[in-house]
């Protein structure tokens, strides 16, 4: 379990209601998502989880800015004072 | 192949990259010689392009398959109000040979399909990204890795961006970290804007990382994902790896996406009209469409070599680009409110002006 400083950016601001920072406790991303579903409610879990509760293809989680696809996915394990960004891919141009 | 030594008009016109330790004599050499493909012409392409010409590279080839519209100015100020309804590959190349005559530019005015895109991305040392869907993207990703060409991705929207560049075999590829998206899925600089200086920033840093490629110098950007976003002014170097189960690096893709073959795709309305861009994958003559149009009494907004813009009816501008590619700009209350209805308005224009159908 760790207290982590989790940065939402883009679009994902909405889904927690303008949060763009927060700090949270948790063991690993699994659980991290678990929480935000809890305070942030049915607007994060729409927008940032498929009907399985998977992080949706545009949904980018860094731990310590190493993109999780390469840890170990929503397992990957949080400690205190981890950074953890989450940012929707960009498209446009 | 021996090199020519640069002339005395490039020793004064580079004298300040020359004197630059970094880039030097040789490196203004390696530029001259440098060989780079554009994909897009917009809001990244345009500041990309004409970073690249001013530099001195040797040949840039341009691809874009859209005209010049009002609602592109405030970023895409490589184009001017006198360019409105003209291919961007067309004005560009106008406004780039004024910049600096020794470039060698190519337009393309076509549209980036599974079926085209190696014929047009080879005999280059480098593609850099200036396309607006992730739809195109993965088109260039896939031929981009096949090929083993370096790609220097950059997408942008709103306030924030991501730059990373892509060495076939060695770095991760755009879909090792951004799999499975879907353009639906994502927000189009029509829906919710872009901010100039960011075009700027993201355009510079795949400028520069294009330019390390062609010094021969190792990019920054390998195996790490940029991220800017100046609201918050953040910028973040994010670190990415190949994916070992990509199908794309193991070469195992060989279905194309339906939705990337498509004879006709609404994309993001500008200048308040809906927008319908039909591909007919069919050579156009510019020359004769005009001609035709003259005979019909139908008014020319704009013409080109490789391409036109005319007022069909009050509700229906219509433009045609030398590779097939038609754009249909549609007004509210035209009734055409969807792909199906589009394609069948085409039909109707196309019979009348001799035009191909899709």
């Amino acid at each position: 379990m760790g207290k982590v400083k989790v940065r939402f950016f883009g679009g994902l601001i909405e889904a927690t209601g303008g949060k763009k920072e927060v700090e949270v406790s948790a063991s690993d991303i699994s659980e991290l998502l678990d929480e935000f579903v809890k305070s942030f409610g049915e607007s994060f879990k729409k927008r940032v989880l498929d009907d399985d509760g998977a992080p949706r293809p545009f949904v980018n989680i860094y731990v310590n800015n190493k993109d999780i696809r390469f840890l170990d996915s929503l397992k990957t394990k949080l400690k205190d004072k981890d950074s953890v960004i989450i940012m929707p891919a960009v498209g446009g141009g | 192949m021996e090199r020519t030594d640069l002339t005395d008009e490039d020793l004064e016109r580079y004298s300040r990259q020359i004197t630059l330790n970094y880039i030097g004599y040789e490196g203004q050499s390696l530029l001259r010689d440098g060989r780079v493909c554009l994909l897009g012409a917009g809001g990244l392409g345009s500041p990309i392009a004409l970073k690249l010409v001013a530099m001195g590279i040797g040949y840039l080839r341009i691809i874009d398959r859209d005209v010049v519209s009002r609602s592109d100015l405030h970023r895409q100020y490589l184009y001017d109000e006198s360019c409105i309804g003209l291919p961007k590959v067309e004005a560009a190349t106008k406004r780039l040979s004024i910049l600096n005559s020794s470039v060698e530019i190519d337009p393309i005015a076509t549209s980036i399909r599974p079926s085209n895109v190696e014929e047009l991305i080879e005999g280059v040392d480098v593609v850099i990204d200036g396309l607006d869907t992730i739809g195109a993207r993965y088109i260039l990703n896939r031929a981009a890795v096949k090929l083993k060409m370096p790609y220097v991705f950059g997408a942008a929207i709103q306030t924030f961006g991501n730059v990373s560049t892509f060495i076939p075999g060695e770095t991760a590829c755009l879909e090792c970290f951004y799999p499975g998206l879907r353009d639906e899925d994502l927000e189009k600089c029509a829906t919710v804007g872009v901010f100039t200086p960011l075009l700027d920033i993201v355009s510079s840093i795949e400028v520069s990382e294009a330019i390390r490629i062609l010094l021969k110098k190792e990019p920054h950007l390998k195996n790490r994902l940029m991220f800017v976003d100046l609201e918050n002014f953040c910028f973040d170097l994010l670190e990415i790896s190949k994916n070992a189960n990509c199908p794309t690096c193991r070469g195992a893709r060989t279905e194309v996406s339906r939705s990337l073959e498509k004879a006709v795709s609404s994309v993001c309305g500008r200048d308040g009209r809906g927008v319908f861009i039909i591909d007919t994958r069919k050579s156009l003559n510019v020359e004769s469409i005009s001609n035709k149009l003259r005979i019909e009494g139908i008014i020319l907004k704009a013409e080109g070599k490789l391409g036109l813009t005319f007022e069909y009816n009050d509700k229906v501008r219509v433009s045609v680009l030398k590779e097939g590619v038609v754009i249909l700009q549609v007004a509210s209350g035209s009734g055409i409110h969807n792909e199906e209805v589009a394609l069948r308005t085409y039909k109707s224009i196309a019979e009348r002006l001799g035009l191909p159908l899709a």
